[in-house]
């Protein structure tokens, strides 16, 4: 048993090194002091989540907050979310066409084919940023949205296809058979059996598509031109001399009580449908 | 189109990157650096060499070398940290319980990457958590530097995507049928040899997977580098890449270091699949 | 709803590895005939199966239905069923729309669909289980949902591939026989795919033995089960006393064979030759105790009882003989005549000639076209 209890200890330590960090992050976040610490208390404040909706006057009076431009700031997280909107709907089109490929097209060419369509995920991501780059700018098309949209796409759109992938192997083709012997169309087979079946798997792949969209900064800085997303944003502001400001702390708090909400949300739906 | 616009097809981008750079060291330096185990690697690689007293050292490879090492390294220490946790979660818990688990594991997961690093800053600022920690404690009497520490920039990697390592491994372990766990115990196998002859063997595809995402994520860190560091330590490659691209005179020569860095990882992974026998087809079955 | 005839014209069928799954066949079903494919695993009867429903186009040959040429049909184009042997039902769709998908597939009204459905779920006996879900019906009831869903579609040939095989054995039997009342009722042709010897043997018109690619013989079960063609149709249906040994002498339809247990004598309906090698069958339900019946058998023998099992309706008796390593399996009705036989004790035993025949070893030999399935 001792070694049972040894294994929780370690397992204790492990999430309390995972969410450590984290914790730390959060109380920095009300603490009135730039750079973040939770060493030197300065006392409770709300103004770096007030930095969001606070008057432009109460704004400049403020030292640190004046130096950041709110107005880029938010320029920047729409663009994250444009970018998101064009990543998402093509990684899962693509990704379902790479998935229905692999697993029901049995061809000789299968091999090579699954290293053109995993070799991105296997890249490093600044690779696939500077690729895009190149590439598109050889044809002509200048560094911004659209090259981050097509750099995101490369690697992205590899997790739809794996966890679809996973989910059409674990579907009997001959639930498929049965519908074309029955007198479907290869359409119509699609749309009602391997589509449905599908479905609770687009959705996972989907928030897991935003997430990697959202939050990807190494392919993104080197794609990006003259562009920013709110992670590029972000990125940069760790170049300031003094550290950054603690306005980020804010914003990674309310991204981690968002995580939280939606993943303790996930798990209680689950639970309750299993019972 | 004219013969002159033609672009013409050249390998001396690539010459930049194993170029060797003297190196200007004092009589003293020199002697000191020589008994550096490091620098005595790079000699043994030819990454370092004495010519007519002077030092010379293709930094280009020098760096790259370095970093690879490093996310080798971090792939090892991310899977010693991973297998235990796996094991837990997939293996020896409850049932009722692993939910809970899952979750624990799950939303750091999910939590944006620049967050997790930023949240690092708190623990290593100069008068950051570690440093009044230490002075306080009485061990530290000045603050170290620990934005200058190379150790730094490996061990928030390695907290950074220690996560890509546990999800593969648990979702192949968790396909393993406990009672041959149990089995193995009735037979009188000690629990070491539980692991080695039953748990690893089964969990090996989720290991290679994860060895290779951990890896191909680590030698690829940018946002790490960059914000850990904040240039005060030596580049990561993939730094070096943006340099070469973005401020050097000829983008070329980035273009040259990053399909030479693309290629050197995918000879690693390659070799490392050929070595654990796996085929592509794993990354499909770990999700 | 009709039946529809189905030939096969020498279909052969060889996967690109270069592997041949069914030799060159020629095959005559009748219109409305429950007509079974019966063999081992392997043997190549899935693979007639989804030749003449169209998910495998024949290497060579020709598969007709209703005489008209299937080639180049896909199986969506063909007025087949097939009912599979997981039954394929959709999980995600209530049981009326797997019953309708066929339907629905062809254009046909939502309203009408439906009463198609209700029709066919009420001649399956589930017309009160139309809105669940296929998850949550028994086994049997899933068997009869698939059945329903297969004849929505109206085919003249229905296609059942081993669908028997995931129910326990008391549902089995009973879906046997409201197979073969559904069979009757809709007067489709039914083929069935079976390596389940009792399960041919009961519901089938006609029987074709298959083995390692080919049909060794087609015919009633009573045919299958009496005359057996080849020496693998005798082992593999039902149980039999097999004896190796040579032909000495003819006698007209009979013939003699020196086995190790003797000279016997018995028929000879392959015609075989004086001095070839020869496998001499005979069922265990008709060799007797030569004592107890006061017959005086054609052949006999001495043997000692090795082991006596009670099965109920009947007496197993395992007996040794002289010849090492050849026992004789008897099975005499429980009707309290037998012998009380001691363990070891010796008994004489035989068999009549007429009960007993003799056959090639290895598969039947074919000379050219062979049209086994002329009804």
């Amino acid at each position: 048993m001792t070694s049972q209890r040894l294994l929780n200890l370690y397992t204790w330590a492990f999430l309390a090194f995972m969410f450590a960090p984290l914790l730390l992050m959060i109380v920095a976040s009300v603490n009135d002091t730039s750079p973040p610490s939770v060493t030197e208390w300065h006392g409770v404040t709300g103004k770096w989540y007030a930095f969001a909706w606070m008057p432009d006057e109460a704004l400049r009076a403020d030292a640190v907050l004046r130096t950041i431009d709110r107005d880029r700031f938010f320029g920047c997280f729409g663009n994250s979310l444009k970018v998101a909107s064009g990543v998402v709907p093509l990684a899962l089109l693509l990704g379902l066409a790479g998935a229905v490929m692999l697993t029901r097209w049995q061809s000789r060419a299968n091999g090579l084919l699954w290293w053109v369509l995993l070799s991105p995920m296997l890249a490093p991501g600044i690779v696939l940023g500077l690729s895009a780059l190149v590439f598109w700018g050889r044809i002509g098309v200048d560094a911004g949205l659209f090259t981050i949209i097509a750099a995101q796409l490369t690697f992205v759109a590899g997790y739809p296809m794996l966890i679809l992938m996973a989910r059409l192997q674990r579907q009997p083709v001959e639930l498929e058979e049965a519908a074309m012997d029955l007198g479907a169309s290869p359409l119509r087979i699609f749309l009602r059996i391997t589509l449905p079946f599908l479905a609770p798997a687009l959705v996972s792949a989907g928030v897991i598509a935003f997430l990697a969209s959202m939050e990807n900064y190494n392919t993104t800085m080197f794609a990006k031109g003259g562009a920013c997303t709110f992670a590029t944003e972000i990125g940069a502001m760790a170049r300031n001399p003094n550290g950054h400001p603690p306005v980020i702390n804010a914003v990674g708090t309310v991204i981690i009580l968002l995580t939280f909400a939606a993943a303790l949300g996930h798990t209680l739906l689950r639970r309750r449908e299993r019972a | 189109m004219r013969e002159a616009d033609q672009p013409k097809l050249t390998l001396t981008n690539f010459d930049v990157l194993v170029a060797a750079t003297r190196i200007p060291l004092s009589a003293e330096a020199k002697a000191a650096e020589s008994r550096e185990i490091g620098k005595r690697i790079y000699g043994l690689l030819g990454l370092r060499y004495e010519q007519s007293g002077e030092v010379y050292e293709r930094l280009g490879l020098t760096n790259l070398a370095r970093t690879l090492l490093f996310a080798v390294m971090t792939t090892a220490l991310a899977l010693a940290i991973c297998y235990p946790i796996a094991y837990k979660v997939a293996l020896a818990t409850p049932a009722h319980r692993v939910v809970w688990l899952m979750l624990g594991l799950i939303i750091p997961y999910a939590i944006a990457e620049l967050m997790r690093i930023y949240a690092w800053t708190t623990i290593i600022d100069n008068r950051g958590v570690l440093n009044s920690l230490l002075i306080w404690t009485g061990i530290l009497t000045e603050p170290i530097q620990f934005a200058r520490m190379p150790g730094t920039v490996f061990v928030v990697i390695a907290y950074t995507y220690v996560l890509f390592m546990v999800f593969p491994m648990l979702n192949v372990m968790s396909t393993l049928d406990r009672n041959q766990i149990e089995a193995a115990r009735d037979l009188g196998a000690s629990p070491w040899r539980v692991h080695r002859r039953v748990v690893i063997p089964h969990a090996k595809p989720g290991i290679a997977v994860g060895c290779i995402a951990t890896f191909m994520l680590a030698a690829g860190a940018f946002s790490v580098p960059r914000i850990i560091s904040r240039g005060l330590q030596a580049e990561w490659f993939s730094q070096t890449i943006y340099n070469k691209f973005f401020e050097s005179e000829t983008s070329n020569v980035g273009a040259a270091y990053s399909f030479a860095y693309t290629l050197v990882c995918f000879l690693i992974v390659g070799l490392f699949m050929w070595i654990m026998q796996t085929r592509l087809k794993d990354f499909a079955r770990v999700q | 709803m009709h039946g529809n005839d189905v030939t096969l014209e020498g279909v052969s069928i060889t996967y690109p590895n270069g592997f041949t799954a069914v030799h060159e066949t020629h095959l005559t079903i009748p219109a409305g005939e429950f007509f079974s494919i019966l063999g081992p695993s392997g043997c190549g009867k899935t693979t007639i199966l989804r030749t003449v429903s169209g998910f495998v186009e024949p290497s060579r040959g020709r598969v007709l239905i209703g005489g008209a040429d299937q080639a180049g049909k896909s199986p969506n184009q063909r007025p087949t069923a097939l009912i599979f042997q997981n039954l394929a039902l959709f999980p995600l769709m209530s049981v009326r729309d797997n019953v309708a998908f066929g339907l629905e597939a062809r254009g046909v009204s939502r309203r009408a669909r439906n009463a198609k459905a209700e029709e066919l779920l009420n001649l399956v006996a589930l017309g009160d289980q139309a809105s669940k879900m296929p998850g949550e019906l028994s086994g049997g009831q899933r068997q009869r949902v698939a059945i329903a869903r297969a004849l929505a579609v109206e085919p003249s040939v229905l296609l059942l591939d081993e669908p028997l095989s995931a129910l326990d054995l008391k549902l089995r039997k009973h879906m046997r026989t409201e197979l073969r009342a559904i069979q009757k009722k809709t007067g489709v042709t039914f083929i069935y795919i079976t390596h389940d010897q009792s399960e041919a043997l009961t519901m089938s018109d006609r029987i074709a033995v298959m083995n390692a690619g080919r049909i060794e013989q087609v015919g009633s079960a009573d045919e299958v089960y009496s005359n057996p063609a080849t020496a693998f149709a005798a082992s593999f249906v039902g149980e039999v006393n097999r004896f190796a040994g040579r032909i000495t002498a003819l006698d007209g339809d009979m013939a003699e064979v020196e086995t190790p247990l003797g000279r016997m004598r018995c028929r000879n309906p392959r015609g075989m030759k004086p001095g070839e090698a020869a496998l001499l069958f005979v069922r265990p339900e008709n060799v007797g105790f030569a004592s107890a019946s006061g017959m005086a058998y054609g052949n006999q023998l001495d043997a000692r009882l090795e082991r006596r099992d009670l099965e109920g309706a009947f007496i197993s008796f395992q007996m040794r003989t002289e010849a090492a390593g050849q026992p004789v399996a008897m099975h005499l009705t429980n009707t309290g005549t037998a012998p009380a036989l001691m363990p070891d004790g010796a008994a004489r035993i035989g068999f009549a000639c007429e009960s007993a025949l003799v056959l090639p070893e290895g598969p039947l030999a074919r000379t050219g076209r062979e049209e086994l399935g002329a009804a």
